[in-house]
Order: C-alpha cells, then structure tokens, then sequence
C-alpha cells in the first residue's frame, strides 16, 4: 500500500522511461509534466501519502526501506528511531484522521487527474487549507501532511520537517536525492563521452593537419554519440521532437532576433581578438576550395541539429526532472559552453545555451532552438565570407 | 523546549526546527548524516579556495615564463631575417601564417596576455563558485567538476605533459567535487525551495 502511495506521488514530477505509458507519449505531455511538478510539490504528497498510510500499521518503517531511503547506507535505523514513534504517537491520538483519509482519498485522486490546470491549482490550495481541519496533533499543533521524504507527520505552518529537516513543499522527487544523482551521471556521462570524441580529433587534426576531415570526424561522431544517447533517452524526446512549439510568426521572430544575437556574439569575437591583437584562423578555412554546401552542412546544419537535440533536448529534459528551470537551464548550457573547449567562449556560449533553452522551454520543442542556431551559425558563415 | 536559533517552540521528538530548519542539538541518534553532507561541502569549498587561488597564482607563474619566452623567440627571428627585406620578409610571412611580421609579434604577444587573462578568469570562476557553494553546494560542485574537467582536457590537449602535472591534487580535487555533488544532491532536499 505504501508502495504504491509513494509511486502515485512519484510519478508526477519525474517519470522514468520506461514507466510512461505509450499513450501518453503525445505532444502535450511537456506541458502536463510542468503542471504537475509545480502541484506534485504541495499538494500532490500529501493527498498521496495521506491515503496509502491509512489502516496500515508498520507503513513507517515500510516506506523508509522501500522509498528513496533503502538507497541510503546507514539511515534505516536512524531513520526509523524518529519516524516509528512519531507514526506510534500519532495514531494513538489521531484515529479520526485514518478514517478520514481513507474516507476522502479516492475522490481526491479522481477530481485531481480529471481537472483542468485552473481546478487544479485551485484545488491544491484548497487541500491544503482543509488539510489542517482534518486532524489536530499533539499539544494543540495541527497536522497537515506527511514529509515527502521520510514520512513523518508535519506540523501546521511547519516549513521543515521536524524529523529529517526536509523542507515542506519539495517533490518527492526531489526529496530524494539519489534521484537527483541519477540526473547528474546522464549529464556528467554525455559530456566526457562528448569531451573525448572533441579531443580525440583534435589530436587526429594536430597529428595529419587535415583540418576538414577532422571537422567531419567531430561532426558526425557528435552526431552518432547524440543519437545513440537519443535512443536511449528516447522518452525524453518523444515531445519536443514532435511538436514545432512555434507558430510561423514565432519563427520569424526567432529569425530577427538572431541578428542582434549575432551581431552581440561577433563584437565580442572581435573585441577580443582586437585586444590581444591575434589573428586567428577562421572556422571555415576547412572548407577553402570545396563546394559551399559543405560548410553549409557542417556548420550550419548539422552541429545545430545534434547539440540542439543533446543539451536542449536530452540533457535540459532530463535534468529537468530533479532540477529547477533555472538550474537545467544554467548546467547544461555549461556544458554545451565547455565543449566548445574555450574558456573565453563561456562568455558567449553559456549566454546562447540559455537563450536556446529558453526557447525549449517556451516552446516545449526543440525545433525553435533548432533554428535559431542554425540562424546563427548561418549567420557566422556569411559573416565570415562577407 | 524552544529551537536555539529562531525561538519557535519545539516538539519532543523534533530534531529539526519546524519554522527555519535548523537541527537541534541532541544526545543520541540522528544528524550523521547530515554532518557527513556539510563535512563534504566544507572540504570541497576549501579546496575550491585553494584552486582559485593555485589558478591565479599559477596564472601570474606561467605569463612570466611564457613572456620571456617569446621574448627569446622574437629576438632570434629579428636576428634570423635581419639581412632580409622586410617587404620580403613579410611577403614571406604572409605566405607560411597569414600575416606579416610585426603582426605575428603582436599575436605572440597576445596570446600570452590572453593566457594570463584566462587564468585570472579562470581563478575568479572557481572563486565564485568557492562563494555559491554555501548557497547551493550541489549546483557549485557540479558546476566547478564540469570547469575543471574541461579546463584539464583543453591543457591536455594544448600541451600533453600538463595531464601528468599535479595530477596527485586533480584527482583529490575531483574526488572532493563528486562527494561534494553527492552530499548536496541528498542536502538539496533541505537546503533548496521547491523548483518551479
């Protein structure tokens, strides 16, 4: 019973790959995830877990070990010590709130999965305010849910958890954070694997000089890393592969937008090159004396496709599911920023890497970005020529 | 029984406060961990202080050599054309590297400066993130792992030998940013608000 409790409270902000079922893999989902990660955090737990609790009695002890805490080396008995018999004291003197919850549980559960976005912001606010009617703990103090992380009853007006010191209102995704370091090793795992494939042509074009092959080499091994990663991922791209996010309006805002964009990222190029007086190569003297197209492709196609994919699609995605929009945003730019393996170019790259998530986000697609990048190395290219 | 730091009363079995978090002190059980989490975050901080200051310091290190070096390497190239033209000279130039020669000194020169500049951003980057990790160790962490691990591989890469050099302190550094990453993933829980 815990069990499922705690995987009905689970899913909502983060779902694994496997878990979803196909049906629900359509475009909208982006969107619903959002929704629901926002009303997961203070609500969702508290209905969830309030319900599964009821009538069982070493639930406790249950969701420690088969919860995010079995994970964690050493905390069972410490665990167990504070939550068993603030479970103990609660139920000796709160029997009406078992009745109640398994009274009120399922309604809950139905109006929450049939609202409309509205009800369900208006209907998590108005569990919470019933909540502390529907029980009144010790000395006065009223409970209103339980921690999301290790179970225990929570005071009203309580903003930590008395017994683990988690703050109310995180996911329970969140909460745990081994969920959270499975996000990290699909982050950290890319990136070196993308770090090896640029250093090893890189040394492939210092030890034959052969700068357009190298760039071929990097490009398509870019690519083939981002599809496989993308096949494996593949849950995280069923959305924002499949809807353009925009209107044809949109894209031609993002069009416009990427001449100041690109006129931004150009001045400083040019500032520091003009500073420290070098004179670097261009990007395209790969391309000297081959068709057009080819730098076309490798330029302005194919890097925007499969980095728009890897670090907006799978990485932003997927980071998304333990992290804030913020922090997704910020990492994987950070490292979309690194690979170009520049320090100075974090100025530029890390600014774009969020401009195009933004525009994920905006958009739930990956096609905006997809765009505006490919604008902007276009943009590159004919400045280049011109 | 009140909580030592916000003065909101406190329940027998608490063992955080309810209203600001703090963990209250207590005789037995409980708090391991966390204190394990914080002994993490605190010894990557040190060492994030240590890098940035190492970097800065390595930075200044390194201009000096590099400067005099190509100092040493400009004089033997004036002395080396000195019977050529410079119009030749630099019809020359232009041919092998794409500029002339005063252009070359002056891209020399710079890509010195430019090294002293990366350093230094390099070192304030790391102390910046020095600062963020008491905020949010876990983005901090994170954040100086993927710095240093790209910033390691682009001197690999530039020039071989710096991979085998300090690779002792690398390794403990890296150790110390993914214990870091770990404990502030588990500590995000209380540290961090709800994402939104």
């Amino acid at each position: 019973m815990s069990q499922q409790g705690r995987s009905q409270a689970g899913d909502s902000p983060r779902q694994e790959p496997g878990e979803r079922p196909p049906g629900e893999a359509g475009p909208s989902h982006d969107v619903v995830g959002e929704r629901l990660d926002g009303l997961a955090g203070d609500a969702n737990y508290g209905v969830g877990e309030r319900g599964s609790r009821a009538g069982a009695q070493e639930v406790g002890a249950e969701a420690i070990t088969d919860g995010a805490l079995g994970e964690r080396e050493g905390s069972d008995l410490e665990a167990k010590s504070l939550t068993v018999p603030a479970l103990e004291r609660l139920k000796l003197e709160e029997p009406a709130l078992e009745a109640r919850a398994l009274e009120e549980r399922p309604t809950e559960r139905n109006a929450l999965e049939e609202s409309s976005p509205e009800e369900e912001s208006a209907e998590a606010s108005a569990l919470k305010g019933e909540s502390p009617e529907a029980a009144s703990g010790a000395q006065g103090r009223e409970v209103p849910g339980w921690c999301s992380f290790c179970d225990r009853p929570l005071w009203s007006g309580a903003r930590f958890c008395g017994g683990c010191g988690t703050r109310v209102g995180l996911a329970p995704a969140l909460a745990a954070g081994s969920r959270t370091m499975d996000d990290v090793r699909m982050l950290l795992g890319f990136f070196l694997a993308a770090m090896a494939i640029a250093v090893v042509w890189t040394i492939w074009f210092q030890a034959t000089e052969n700068a357009f092959a190298a760039d071929l080499g990097a490009g398509f091994s870019l690519a083939a890393l981002t599809a496989g990663y993308g096949l494996w991922h593949r849950s995280l791209l069923a959305a924002p592969l499949r809807t353009a996010g925009f209107s044809l309006a949109g894209y031609g805002v993002v069009l416009v937008a990427s001449v100041p964009v690109l006129l931004l990222v150009s001045a400083y190029v040019d500032l520091l090159h003009g500073a420290f007086r070098l004179h670097e190569e261009s990007e395209l003297a790969a391309f000297a004396g081959r068709s057009v197209l080819w730098p076309l492709f490798m330029v302005a196609v194919l890097p925007p496709l499969s980095e728009e994919v890897a670090f907006r699609g799978i990485l932003y995605g997927g980071l998304r599911r333990s992290l804030s929009v913020g922090e997704a945003m910020f990492l994987s730019s950070f490292a979309f920023a690194m690979l170009h393996l520049s320090v100075m170019s974090l100025f530029t790259h890390l600014p774009l890497g969020a401009y195009f998530c933004w525009l994920r986000q905006r958009s739930g697609s990956v096609w905006p970005g997809v765009f505006a990048h490919a604008c902007h190395n276009l943009g590159v290219c004919l400045l280049t020529w011109w | 029984m009140t909580c030592a730091k916000c003065g909101e009363g406190l329940e027998g079995l608490d063992q955080f406060c309810p209203k600001c978090g703090a963990e209250v002190p207590k005789l037995f059980g409980g708090g391991i961990e966390r204190r394990q989490q914080q002994g993490a975050v605190s010894s990557a901080r040190k060492w994030l202080l240590a890098i940035a200051i190492l970097t800065v310091l390595s930075g200044f290190f390194f201009y000096a050599i590099q400067s005099s070096k190509v100092e040493d390497e400009i004089r033997e190239a004036e002395q080396a054309t000195a019977g050529i033209e410079p119009e030749e000279r630099d019809r020359l130039m232009k041919e092998e590297v794409g500029m002339t020669f005063e252009e070359a000194i002056a891209h020399d020169r710079g890509q010195v400066k430019l090294l002293l500049l990366v350093n230094l951003v390099l070192g304030g980057l790391y102390f910046g993130l020095w600062r963020w990790a008491k905020v949010n160790p876990f983005m901090a962490a994170l954040t100086a792992l993927i710095l240093f691990i790209s910033v390691h591989v682009i001197s690999a890469v530039v020039e071989p030998k710096t991979l085998i050099q300090g690779v002792l302190i690398k390794v403990l550094f890296i150790m110390a940013l993914v214990r870091a990453v770990k404990a502030g993933a588990e500590a995000r829980r209380a540290l961090e608000p709800h994402p939104s």
